[in-house]
């Protein structure tokens, strides 16, 4: 490891570390607000979304952010991407391993974490499960907002930041929108084709157990489709006033 | 000691050409002048060099091999600039210590000299400080890295006369005692002419002059006196432009006959940096204005 | 000292011209360490390269040399030189050039003799 790679990998965790601790902060108010209104079965889910919309900030906001470090200390594009690659990975296993960790305390979680319930994931090996799918997610949407991330670097400020709830819109929103539905109408799944086919493609078929595999390889696909973007993007990246 | 070539460097904006093809030398150990009116392109060159921009077509080459997206290039080149790159809230002794763990090594007594000079308390966060500590907070930094290029656009912006002062004595101090290249970027030409040996500039996105700031001032001159008379001695000799008033007039010539003996009522007189760069670049500028 | 970038003559000539004046005057007196090229470029901020050609010019007429390690100093005997080559020049070009002018003007010898004596009795 070069001294430069060492010295951009702390500037791209340092900017990280600003949403880490955001994200941080939201999610405690979660777990005071789990803890008073017993909440938990809110919470088991909620927290879910947290940890992706976290994801996706980190690479939409927190990797274009290192950019004006990088120009000013001439660091070559590659080495950038490289840097903020090693830290989306660092922060996404802590974020899994936190996420897991708090969901797997009853009073916080209920009956167990969102994830857990629903794709049958229970012991050692179940939450083997969940820090991997959680790993995984959290590096799919981090790559998906770095794409978009480095896309929209020649965009205003304001644009920019319009943009971030698009991305929440795009990313965050119909996965809650299925969860309200389910919750809300527990006979529509069995009734409707188009549910059940949108289930089984992240691996929740109606008649089988689940098989959260599925749901890996798609965030394993995602990651990789939208690394390979967000590295294309990224290695064309300049200067300008945004950075 | 490397050099650093530029080879028919080119970058367009969208449909607009800032560089044309620019071709030029810089040598290891000097202090070189780069001018050029507002929107040249300077900026833009210095930061294809930099590896912040990327030319359109053509090469920088240091020690024959492409600086773009080259680490080991990037290392040895340092660009000063007005664009805001260093996180805010940042303390300009953080900033030092950043600069340190990028470049591998730091002049820190040099930059605790220099606070002391300026005035600069390195507690302070860089957000905080006004435009002209700011500049003075990037300078410091510019002076203490270990690197063999060193650029500096526009360095005295919103420095007062006194820190302009202070910055022309530091740098020129700095390089005795370590020579290594600088290249200045300025429009205060008068203020840096003493400074550098030798100037480039910058016009309709090539490089129009290329010359040693002695070898123009040798040659530079301003001939006064009847139009009669001065077109007289300075025979066909090529001209950069003539001011008339009434019957006198003002030539000024960067290639004077000097061998030529100057008749009674005629008077020749110097040129400075300055007043030559004007009257090079009276009718260029930047590309807005095609 | 003082610089003019828009002279004729030469920034490194206007430096050694300003250290003969300094060694004339007694200012930089002999065998005494004169400022250094790095002294003299960091308080006028000029380039020191031409600060050191300046100085070069001083060294090849015999009025400065270096010590090794310590640094450049004025030469025995420097003054001397220096006002030997003044009066030089003064009867090479100042008298030729004022005998020139009063000729020019159809002053006889006599009248410019009487001139001079008058001068020096002011």
């Amino acid at each position: 490891m070069t001294t430069k790679f060492r010295a951009m990998l702390r500037v791209q965790l340092q900017m990280m570390a600003i949403v880490m601790v955001g994200g941080l902060f939201g999610g405690l108010i979660f777990v005071v607000m789990s803890l008073v209104g017993g909440t938990a079965e809110v919470n088991g889910w909620s927290s879910e979304f947290i940890g992706l919309y976290m994801a996706a900030i980190l690479g939409y906001f927190a990797t274009p952010w290192a950019l004006g470090s990088a120009f000013q200390n001439g660091v070559s594009r590659k080495l950038f991407l490289q840097t903020a690659a090693v830290g989306l990975i660092v922060c996404s296993a802590l974020m899994a391993g936190f996420v897991t960790a708090v969901s797997a305390v009853p009073v916080l979680a209920g009956t167990g974490s969102f994830l857990a319930s629903v794709y049958h994931l229970t012991g050692a090996a179940g939450t083997l499960w969940c820090v991997a799918l959680r790993f995984m997610a959290y590096l799919a949407f981090a790559a998906i907002g770095a794409a978009l991330g480095f896309l929209s670097l020649p965009f205003s400020g304001k644009v920019r930041f319009a943009l971030v709830f698009g991305i929440y819109g795009l990313m965050v929103l119909p996965g809650l929108a299925l969860v309200l539905v389910m919750m809300a109408l527990p006979h529509l799944v069995t009734d409707s084709g188009m549910l059940q086919f949108l289930l089984a493609l992240v691996g929740l078929p109606l008649h089988r157990a689940p098989q959260p595999q599925i749901l890996l390889l798609i965030f394993t696909v995602l990651t990789l489709g939208f690394g390979f973007l967000a590295v294309r993007f990224g290695r064309r990246a300049e200067l300008n006033d945004r950075v | 000691m490397s050099k650093l070539e530029f080879k028919q460097v080119t970058r367009t904006f969208g449909n607009k050409k800032v560089l044309r093809g620019v071709n030029m030398t810089w040598e290891p150990g000097q202090l070189y002048g780069l001018l050029g009116r507002n929107g040249a392109g300077k900026s833009t060159l210095m930061n294809i060099v930099n590896n912040r921009l990327f030319p359109t077509a053509g090469k920088v080459l240091l020690d024959g091999k492409s600086v773009t997206e080259n680490a080991d290039a990037q290392n040895r080149i340092f660009l000063m600039s007005a664009a805001m790159l260093y996180p805010g809230d940042s303390r300009i002794e953080q900033l030092f210590t950043l600069t340190k763990q990028m470049y591998g090594a730091f002049d820190d007594p040099l930059a605790a000299h220099l606070a002391k000079a300026f005035g600069l308390d390195p507690h302070q966060r860089f957000r905080k400080l006004s435009t002209g500590y700011r500049t003075i907070a990037k300078l410091i930094i510019a002076l203490c890295v270990p690197c063999e290029f060193v650029m500096l656009d526009e360095p005295v912006l919103g420095l007062d006369a006194n820190n302009r002062e202070i910055f022309y004595q530091e740098l020129a101090n700095t390089f005795a005692n370590k020579p290594r290249t600088f290249i200045i970027a300025s429009h205060l030409i008068e203020e840096i002419e003493n400074l550098v040996t030798h100037v480039f500039v910058l016009d309709g996105g090539t490089i129009t002059l290329d010359e040693d700031v002695a070898e123009l001032t040798a040659k530079g001159r301003v001939v006064t006196g009847p139009t009669a008379l001065v077109h007289e001695w300075l025979g066909g000799t090529c001209v950069l432009r003539e001011v008339p008033l009434g019957g006198m007039l003002t030539a000024y010539t960067l290639d004077a006959p000097l061998e030529k003996p100057v008749p009674a009522g005629v008077t020749v007189g110097g040129m400075d940096l300055q007043q030559m760069y004007l009257e090079l670049t009276r009718n260029g500028g930047g590309v807005d204005d095609d | 000292m003082k610089f003019d970038a828009s002279s004729i003559v030469p920034l490194y000539q206007q430096i050694a011209d300003q250290f003969t004046a300094g060694i004339l005057s007694g200012a930089f007196p002999e065998d005494t360490q004169i400022p250094s090229t790095t002294e003299v470029a960091r308080t006028y901020a000029i380039n020191p390269a031409t600060v050191l050609k300046g100085m070069n010019v001083l060294v090849e007429a015999g009025l400065i040399e270096k010590r090794r390690g310590i640094g450049m100093f004025v030469t025995a005997g420097a003054q001397e030189t220096l006002r030997k080559k003044r009066k030089h020049d003064f009867y090479a070009d100042r008298i030729t050039a004022l005998v020139a002018a009063a000729k020019a003007l159809d002053i006889s010898k006599a009248e410019l003799v009487a001139a001079i004596e008058e001068g020096y009795e002011q």
